[in-house]
């Protein structure tokens, strides 16, 4: 080890020690009467109100959620080794925040905003933003009109996001919920180099710790972490830490949304906080309900996937927004944005089950991923059939909404004579001719993991598809096709692709687009 | 508390009877002598939760450990043994202390201290809690020698902590709480 300075540890034990105080309090208090399962009933604390934190004689905190007739049933934020039955717990007249600024980025935190990756404290001004929020009200509202890039073919293409939008991703395990979502956590770095930064936020809950290091990892390789917050509550922290961590993060993207700027947030996924949820609710004696979730499981959902909203643009209105936090009241501009990819896991593609359900009436439409898709190579396992978005569609810019707009409707025209496909060649032209472009379109819209697209790039290789420019060109090298039709308009045309992403299409750049894949197609041919 | 709200019934309905007959002051001692009782001995708390001992040999075994106790302590043994409610008797006695002391506006400050209370002393925390409450109350001092110095004052749900220990353990957390890295070099 080396040399300590003597004036440099009295520096830091004086920096430590700055904030104590050796003063006597009068607090309201209550006696621990049991404890167990991260649940204490607490005798007192009269006045205690609903989600009120306390403190227990060991510094740990605890949130109110049952105020009976002579006990307050209190969650327990932590180990709770050191309470016993006598200790006593106080008011702390606060509710449940989390610190937030502008240092969070890049950070890897728990539920109570504590850092978890070993940086250090969060660096710069930080404002206190409380986990339970109402959502923003009607009038503070605005329709969600500009594009979240998601980089991936298939949604941005057939299910468009807007940002503010609350799209649900939903599957079975092993189906590529989460690549999907780090996909377009990822394709936002684009605009963060382009100083237009969409502050990510990714909340783990009830994951493996490995996993979120890996992903944490993979964030930090493509210089995806500077803009990105993960909030993490891994599978051995206590139930009531991981029913809160969607909430944590929701306060850390209203930061973000409330001061103007775009903010998308994952929650990775929520039918682990329904089952952590599930836990609280029974250990605390409510009667369950279906599958045993408690009757406010709806709510609980509802009332966090509210708060993703887009914030009218509009300085004014948006600084009387409703339940604003005090901390944050001089820093609100209006046109931010809160988007929203919530994650639920279902088993055996059971849709109709109850948290499932749920959660699909709740968000603005679904990304459906299935195992058979995803077995059969087809990834991301995106069943374009059922999956819908329900706002996302006046979010698209122009050029891939003329694009993309027949799309939709030849795959669902292909996957019905898919199944013909397999009786050989005894089909009329016209049948093969739609199998033909419908195979090539699914090629096209493969996309390896971590690889998103930039949005131009989407609209030329999907108007090549759709245009049936491809006839040519078996299906086994389309992907090679497209990198190399990508590279050359990238090298020749980059005026085209720029006037695409302005989401130009004029009959100049279908011209040029036509030829360069007529033109490259006639290489690929047997 | 499993059995607390039968309790506060049971004592509310001894209070009321005890009123009529001009004998809440003597019941409150009997009610007293019972929760010291009962506290100290455990032998006592296991034979009146166990449900193998008779009924009879509890209502005897009470009747000779409380012989002088006043006629409505010994009738509420009877209606409590009758009820299958005597486990709750250390509760119900508490609770009509409780309710004695709210009738007769009496508030009771338990001080818990490292060393026993003088008079001085005793003085200075009856002027503290008539700065926090308005009112005097009966003090009730406990020896803690674990609280180091200084004392802690509970009044019903309030507490006012001036003790050591706890700005120990408040220290000891800041240096503990700390996300602080090192930057020895």
């Amino acid at each position: 080890m080396a040399e300590i300075n003597p004036a440099e540890v009295s520096a830091i034990l004086k920096k430590q020690l700055s904030g104590f105080e050796a003063k006597a309090s009068l607090d309201e208090v209550g006696t621990v009467l049991t404890v167990g399962d991260g649940i204490a009933r607490i005798y007192g604390l009269g006045n205690a109100q609903y989600g009120e934190l306390v403190e227990f004689e060991s510094g740990l905190e605890g949130i109110v959620l049952n105020l009976e007739v002579d006990n307050v049933g209190v969650v327990i934020l932590g180990p709770f080794k050191e309470i016993r039955e006598g200790s006593v717990a106080k008011r702390t007249n606060r509710i449940a925040s989390i610190r937030v600024g502008e240092g969070i980025t890049g950070r890897v935190i728990d539920t109570l905003g504590t850092p978890i990756d070993g940086k250090g404290p969060i660096q710069g001004e930080t404002f206190e933003m409380p986990l339970e929020r109402k959502a923003p009200g009607v009038i503070y509202r605005e329709p969600v009109t500009e594009p979240l890039q998601t980089g991936i073919k298939a949604i941005d293409a057939m299910v468009p996001v807007g940002r503010g939008q609350r799209e649900l991703v939903i599957g079975d395990r092993q189906t590529g919920k989460t690549a999907v979502c780090i996909d377009t956590i990822l394709n936002q770095k684009e605009f963060y180099d382009a100083g237009e930064p969409v502050y990510c936020i990714y909340v783990a809950i009830g994951q493996k710790a490995s996993t979120v290091a890996g992903i944490a990892k993979v964030l930090e390789d493509k210089g995806a972490l500077a803009y990105t917050t993960i909030v993490a509550a891994n599978a051995s922290d206590p139930a009531p830490m991981q029913v809160y961590a969607p909430f944590a993060g929701a306060a850390i993207g209203e930061y973000f949304r409330d001061t103007g700027r775009p903010a998308l947030i994952v929650y990775d996924d929520l039918s682990k906080q329904a089952v952590a949820y599930r836990e609280v609710s029974l250990l605390l004696r409510r009667p369950p309900g279906r599958e045993a979730y408690p009757g406010d499981v709806f709510f609980l959902h509802s009332r966090l996937l509210e708060r993703a909203a887009k914030v009218i643009n509009d300085d004014k209105i948006a600084s009387e927004m409703n339940d604003l936090p005090d901390s944050i009241k001089h820093l609100v501009k209006g046109g931010g944005s809160l988007t929203a990819l919530p994650l639920i896991e279902t088993q055996a593609g059971d849709v109709s089950a109850y948290i499932p359900t749920n959660v699909i009436s709740i968000t603005d439409g679904q990304i459906f991923l299935t195992s058979d898709l995803f077995n059969s190579g087809v990834r991301p396992a995106i069943d374009v059939g059922i999956s819908v978005s329900r706002v996302g569609g006046n979010a698209q810019i122009k050029s891939m909404k003329k694009v993309a707009g027949t799309l939709k409707l030849d795959q669902a025209q292909y996957r019905e004579l898919e199944a013909f496909a397999k009786f050989g060649s005894d089909l009329d032209a016209a049948t093969m001719n739609v199998i033909e472009k419908g195979k090539r379109n699914v090629e096209i819209l493969k996309q390896a993991e971590n690889d998103p697209f930039p949005v131009e790039e989407q609209v030329a290789i999907i108007f090549a598809g759709s245009k049936n420019l491809l006839r040519a060109v078996p299906v086994d090298r389309i992907k090679e096709f497209e990198k190399e039709y990508l590279e050359f308009l990238n090298m020749k045309h980059r005026d085209v692709l720029d006037g695409l992403k302005a989401g130009k299409l004029t009959d100049e750049i279908t011209d040029t687009l036509t030829n360069v894949a007529k033109e490259l197609s006639t290489k690929y041919k047997k | 508390m499993k059995g607390t709200r039968a309790a506060q019934r049971y004592a509310k309905a001894i209070l009321e009877l005890a009123k009529e007959q001009n004998a809440s002051d003597a019941v409150y001692k009997d009610m007293e002598t019972i929760s010291q009782t009962i506290t100290a001995s455990n032998e006592l708390q296991d034979v009146l939760s166990s449900p193998v001992v008779k009924s009879s040999l509890v209502k005897s075994a009470l009747r000779e450990i409380f012989k002088n106790a006043h006629d409505v302590t010994l009738g509420s043994f009877d209606i409590l043994l009758d009820n299958k409610r005597i486990a709750i008797l250390k509760h119900v006695a508490q609770k009509y202390m409780s309710l004695y002391n709210e009738l007769n506006n009496i508030q009771v400050a338990i001080v818990t201290t490292a060393i026993p209370l003088d008079a001085y002393l005793e003085e200075k925390i009856q002027a503290k809690i008539r700065e926090i409450t308005g009112n005097s109350a009966t003090i009730e001092n406990v020896v803690d020698p674990s609280i180091i110095g200084g004392f802690i004052l509970r009044i019903g749900d309030l507490q006012y902590n001036a003790s050591v220990s706890k700005n120990f353990r408040n220290l000891k957390r800041e240096f503990k709480n700390n996300t602080f890295t090192t930057q020895f070099n």
